[in-house]
């Protein structure tokens, strides 16, 4: 009985411990004050990030840790966004990085401007945004961040082959992962068209070269094989087989399997075919 | 602020009846983009005549964009120079010789004038509250008293966060229609939501859409069915609205002076973002609550976003040192998505503009609420440094 008592305290304990996740602690910011972290569910995302809420749903959600650290006049907030799935804080954050003057260190998927940092590691989005220009306020900022990147641990975030060392490496740093049309509406509306109707889909997109070597790539998921019909039809190109088709607007595509399509367009796409099996 | 209903809204419950009645009129179905749109009840708004007072108002087409590289200071406001700009918008629009005669082409001593602010985005990217101020201030001097004025929105918890406090604005009126106790408390003792006193049931968008309700997302708001009902304030305790919206994105196109009004001004709003966006932001207008209220737009472009919003994303908060002033918010918001567009080429966010931007402003034309052709559109820039 005493065991059944034990393990029913220990069930009870576990969701409470891993709801918990990642947290900014006192000797990580010596000197500062440390909220108690608040925590917000799916559910309640809406009254935290009334406007945003949505497209975090999007990509999978699970919660939002918030932390407000003080130290006299200064101030900054640290959010920790539990996604349900690495690629899902990666995806967040490929929308939501902007212009990078430097990164973390050993961080490929991070982001340090002057009033934001923000990184995608494990299933984990951390936001810190130093509310005040001070150099102080700035210092704190990166070290709660680089505190939590290693607390978080895990590996980065890791892409298809091709884009990590394959044909489509030089797109790796402007990867996009879209899950999704309010994704799409956010970083890619271009796409909206081909993609209308579709409510569930991965892609991964990219640009890269300049000029005339400007070239466009994708990988694109559907839920369903209709679904991925539907969008070749829109694209122009029903019945897309397994070689690589040119569509009238000059994109070339080819289908991997009933539900995936690749993607190519511009100056590189068609000497990029030829490497691309 | 209270009064006995309009003659228009008199003539709108002549024309559908009371709860439920739309049935009477055929709803309208829409198609866009190969989507079958949930049908709505906007046949209603139509059938009610127009005044005098409706929208695109006395000005159509026309948007002042007023531009002060100074009117920043440690990136906040100045309120001397951003009551400048506004002096200039409105004597620019109006074409009046004093500021006051200015703001009597829209108000008189006798309206009671609602500003509809956005505070959703809290201290960061809210309506500010200098150019409120500013505002609150001229109509002073046009003789509107301050106990004729309200501040409100949607929520009215979140006014306070974006710095509307009884303090900073004293003898203004500051007033939401989701509604909290002093304890927190959503509902009163028995059990009520206190939002329920603040809708006017007879007054009505209907969409043919409805999702679960959920206790914990939405706890403060009238939130179930296919209806979306007007707030009191504008259908009963404002006689004039003066519409105050911060320029940022949502997503590839805008949320200005259109989605301002129709997500604010109404109640059950969660099912009408992801199939009815464009739809709520053009419909939600035509009904006589905002379509004949509304009599000036001023978009907040102080500081504003270019991507993700409509929250507040550090990365992308940028000062556009200007703001737009006209009396059509279409007109308004189709300059403001031209400026946000741009800001989003020029930051390579999109690579060129979305064809979907502007449909619910182009829908807003066809409603006759204002002008959404760029070409028609009297876009007048004044540069103030």
């Amino acid at each position: 009985m005493r065991r059944y008592v034990l393990l029913l305290l220990l069930l009870l304990f576990i969701p409470r411990t891993a709801a918990a996740g990642p947290l900014l602690i006192a000797k990580d910011l010596p000197g500062w004050d440390i909220s108690t972290p608040d925590f917000y569910s799916a559910k309640q995302l809406y009254g935290y990030i009334n406007g945003g809420a949505e497209l975090y749903l999007e990509y999978g959600f699970r919660q939002v840790t918030a932390q407000r650290c003080t130290k006299e006049s200064h101030e900054l907030q640290v959010d920790i966004y539990e996604m349900t799935s690495p690629e899902a804080a990666f995806g967040m954050y490929s929308i939501l990085h902007g212009d990078c003057p430097a990164a973390l260190s050993g961080a490929e998927w991070s982001c340090v401007a002057p009033v934001q940092i923000l990184f995608a590691r494990d299933r984990y989005l951390v936001s810190v945004v130093p509310y005040d220009r001070s150099t102080e306020t700035r210092n704190a900022a990166k070290d709660a961040a680089a505190a939590l990147l290693k607390r978080i641990g895990a590996r980065d975030f890791r892409p298809d082959e091709i884009f990590r060392s394959g044909p489509l490496s030089p797109g790796r740093s402007a990867l996009l992962f879209l899950r999704g049309p309010l994704a799409l509406q956010n970083a890619l509306p271009a796409w909206s068209d081909p993609l209308a109707g579709i409510d569930h889909f991965d892609l991964f997109f990219t640009r890269f070269g300049d000029g005339s070597r400007k070239t466009e790539a994708a990988i694109l998921d559907c839920k369903s094989k209709q679904d991925l019909e539907k969008v070749l039809m829109q694209l122009g190109l029903p019945g897309a087989g397994k070689d690589w088709t040119q569509t009238k607007g000059g994109a070339l595509i080819k289908r991997k399997s009933p539900r995936q399509i690749w993607y190519l367009k511009g100056g590189q796409a068609k000497a990029l075919s030829k490497r691309i099996p | 602020m209270t009064s006995a209903p309009s003659s228009s809204r008199r003539r709108f419950l002549q024309t559908v009846g009371i709860g439920g009645v739309t049935a009477l009129l055929p709803r309208t179905s829409l198609k866009a983009h190969g989507e079958e749109k949930p049908a709505t009840n906007i046949a209603d708004a139509l059938a009610v005549p127009r005044t005098a007072h409706s929208m695109p108002g006395k000005y159509p087409g026309a948007v002042i964009d007023v531009h002060d590289a100074a009117c920043l200071v440690d990136d906040a406001p100045d309120a001397a120079r951003c009551a400048a700009m506004l002096e200039r918008a409105m004597l620019e629009l109006t074409g009046s010789a004093t500021i006051a005669d200015a703001w009597r082409q829209f108000v008189g001593p006798d309206d009671s004038v609602g500003l509809k602010v956005n505070p959703v985005a809290g201290t960061l990217l809210s309506t500010s509250p200098v150019l409120v101020e500013a505002v609150i201030a001229q109509l002073e001097d046009a003789g509107i008293p301050r106990s004729r004025i309200m501040i409100w929105d949607r929520r009215e918890f979140q006014l306070p966060e974006a710095g509307f406090t009884p303090e900073r604005f004293p003898g203004i009126t500051i007033r939401g229609t989701e509604c909290q106790d002093a304890n927190g408390s959503f509902r009163d003792a028995a059990g009520r939501l206190y939002s329920e006193d603040r809708i006017d049931r007879a007054w009505y968008f209907f969409a043919d859409y409805e999702e679960p309700y959920d206790e914990e997302t939405m706890p403060y708001m009238v939130n179930e069915g296919k209806y979306s009902y007007f707030s009191r304030i504008v259908t009963q305790e404002v006689t004039k609205i003066i519409n105050l919206p911060i320029l940022k994105n949502a997503g590839s196109t805008v949320t200005l002076c259109m989605k301002n009004l129709a997500y604010g001004a109404v109640s059950n709003t969660g099912r009408l973002h992801k199939h009815l966006w464009a739809e709520t932001c053009a419909q939600v207008p035509c009904f006589p609550p905002l379509r004949d209220k509304v009599v000036l737009n001023i978009v907040d472009g102080m500081i504003g976003c270019y991507h993700g919003g409509p929250g507040a994303n550090p990365q992308f908060i940028v000062p556009y040192h200007r703001l737009l002033v006209g009396s059509d918010p279409v007109a308004v918001d189709r300059i403001g998505l031209d400026i946000v567009e741009k800001k989003r080429i020029g930051m390579k966010v999109q690579e060129e503009p979305s064809s979907r931007a502007a449909a619910f402003l182009e829908l807003a034309q066809e409603y006759q609420l204002g002008i959404a052709d760029l070409n028609t559109i009297r876009h007048t820039s004044i540069e103030m440094s």
